[in-house]
């Protein structure tokens, strides 16, 4: 790493650059979880559209293992940023004011990005151990995993679990999003309205996709 | 003068110097004309206070017009107060109602150390101005006039960017405690005139290396920043910043 691109990655910029960068990658993949989770609806009771798809998945031989690194990297890299703006914030303020209102553009989901993004984290681990772990360090088979998703979702406790993580990455992406925007530079009167609203939708599809199938499998699977 | 007269009860943070922990006091300050300004009002309140043989409240101001920068706190969680676009020095006791209680606080920074009740030490802007807040220019013979020609949008947004005043309410009113309005105005400033071209790229990254050292703390898009500024500054200036940081991280070669 040249001097140069180690200062850019150390400033309170980059950081925010790599921040929105790594985010929008991480969306980018959600939305293609989330168009492969749809393949469920197709053959509820069987899940032969489902086991296809991984099957196919499993074709890519151990390409699969690059990809499965870059995703970890991508989100160690999200996380690891996360952890080191969060702290410089707080250190930024060490006495806290007695009254604070706001009146900007913040919201829940700004005020909250690190709740939620340490409870999806923690969430993010547990739906590892339930599918991709559930036969130790090899993916399962694709009938196993469709087996596995059914078991696992069928539970009411589990399913409850997954809407509320669904709607969380849903919280979470619905700032995120549109603040990569202006971490990277992009404000504009003529694109702003447009990413506000992308924002939003993009938090509500994900979150409505994402808690639908757990909901799906408390109908059908029960 | 001939306002109504109302009165008050103000918590206001004391503290001693920048090593003591400070606390907040409460003062009941009565018989206050409304068409006052707010700082005559802490005259006022000031006035009681040293007769009584108390220290006074620090506050800092100048102009006390709203051009200068120098004073600014905390009103009721509102940096400068929560009427729109003002600085503390152009609000009026006719914004209050008889018998309010208004809570006043210095801006709350690492990067501003508090040095006396409501008076912070601002002096890291002036240190992020030096790091890369100027220009080149030829200093010899008086230039023609026209000579160098600006697109009228580009003179109105360096305009704009360039009436911050350095007040530091963008700092205050940010959860983050981030200067990034700040530097992104001053950046602006001159990354849209052609006079500010020769250090462009020096600039952009020598004043954000300043501002991080400063321990100023991050962007989170929130543009509470915007909504205290009392200039109206606009965070497409902070985006302007980073476009520039970024162009420069790729560009520049020193």
């Amino acid at each position: 790493m040249s001097n140069g691109t180690g200062k850019f990655l150390s400033s309170s910029l980059g950081k925010k650059f790599v921040m929105g960068l790594t985010g929008f990658l991480l969306v980018a993949f959600m939305i293609v979880h989330l168009l492969e989770n749809l393949s469920l609806y197709v053959d509820v009771d069987h899940g032969s559209a489902f086991i296809a798809w991984v099957e196919k998945l499993h074709l890519l031989g151990p390409f699969i293992w690059v990809l499965e690194f870059g995703l970890a990297l991508l989100f160690g890299v999200h996380v690891w940023m996360a952890l080191k703006l969060t702290a410089e914030n707080r250190a930024a303020r060490p006495t806290p004011y007695v009254m604070k209102k706001t009146f900007g553009e913040s919201t829940l989901a700004s005020r909250n990005m690190f709740v939620t993004g340490v409870l999806i984290l923690g969430g993010l681990i547990l739906h590892l151990i339930h599918f991709r772990f559930s036969k130790g360090l090899h993916a399962p088979a694709p009938a196993d995993l469709f087996a596995r998703v059914r078991e696992v979702l069928a539970n009411p406790i589990w399913a409850g679990f997954y809407v509320v993580f669904g709607i969380l990455v849903g919280i979470h992406v619905s700032h995120g999003f549109r603040s990569a925007f202006q971490s990277f530079g992009a404000n504009h009167p003529r694109i702003n309205c447009c990413v506000r609203r992308c924002s939003v939708a993009l938090g509500v599809i994900l979150a409505l996709g994402f808690a639908s199938f757990p909901i799906m499998a408390l109908i059908s699977w029960r | 003068m001939s306002g109504k007269r109302i009165s008050l009860t103000l918590k206001v943070w004391r503290q001693e110097s920048a090593k003591d922990a400070g606390k907040m006091a409460t003062y009941e300050v009565k018989d206050i004309n409304d068409e006052m300004s707010f700082l005559e009002m802490l005259d006022v309140l000031n006035e009681q206070l040293v007769t009584k043989g108390e220290r006074p409240i620090t506050f800092d101001h100048d102009c006390r017009e709203g051009i200068c920068g120098a004073c600014g706190f905390v009103i009721n969680g509102h940096a400068h107060s929560k009427e729109k676009e003002i600085t503390v020095c152009q609000l009026h006791m006719r914004k209050f109602q008889d018998g309010e209680t208004l809570v006043l606080e210095p801006w709350r920074a690492k990067a501003f150390p508090v040095l006396q009740d409501l008076m912070v030490d601002r002096s890291a802007f002036d240190r992020i101005q030096a790091a890369g807040g100027y220009t080149s220019v030829h200093t010899g013979s008086a230039v023609d006039a026209n000579s160098i020609l600006i697109p009228k949008v580009d003179a109105d947004a360096a305009f704009d960017a360039a009436t911050c005043i350095g007040c530091g309410a963008c700092v205050a009113s940010c959860k983050n405690a981030s200067a990034m309005l700040f530097v992104g105005a001053k950046v602006s400033q001159f990354a849209l005139l052609p006079q500010g071209q020769v250090e462009r790229e020096r600039r952009v990254k020598a004043m954000v290396e300043r501002m991080d050292a400063e321990g100023f703390g991050n962007c989170t898009n929130e543009y509470e920043c915007e909504a205290a500024c009392p200039k109206g500054i606009s965070v497409t200036n902070i985006a302007r910043m980073n476009r520039e940081f970024l162009k420069a991280a790729v560009t520049d070669q020193g």
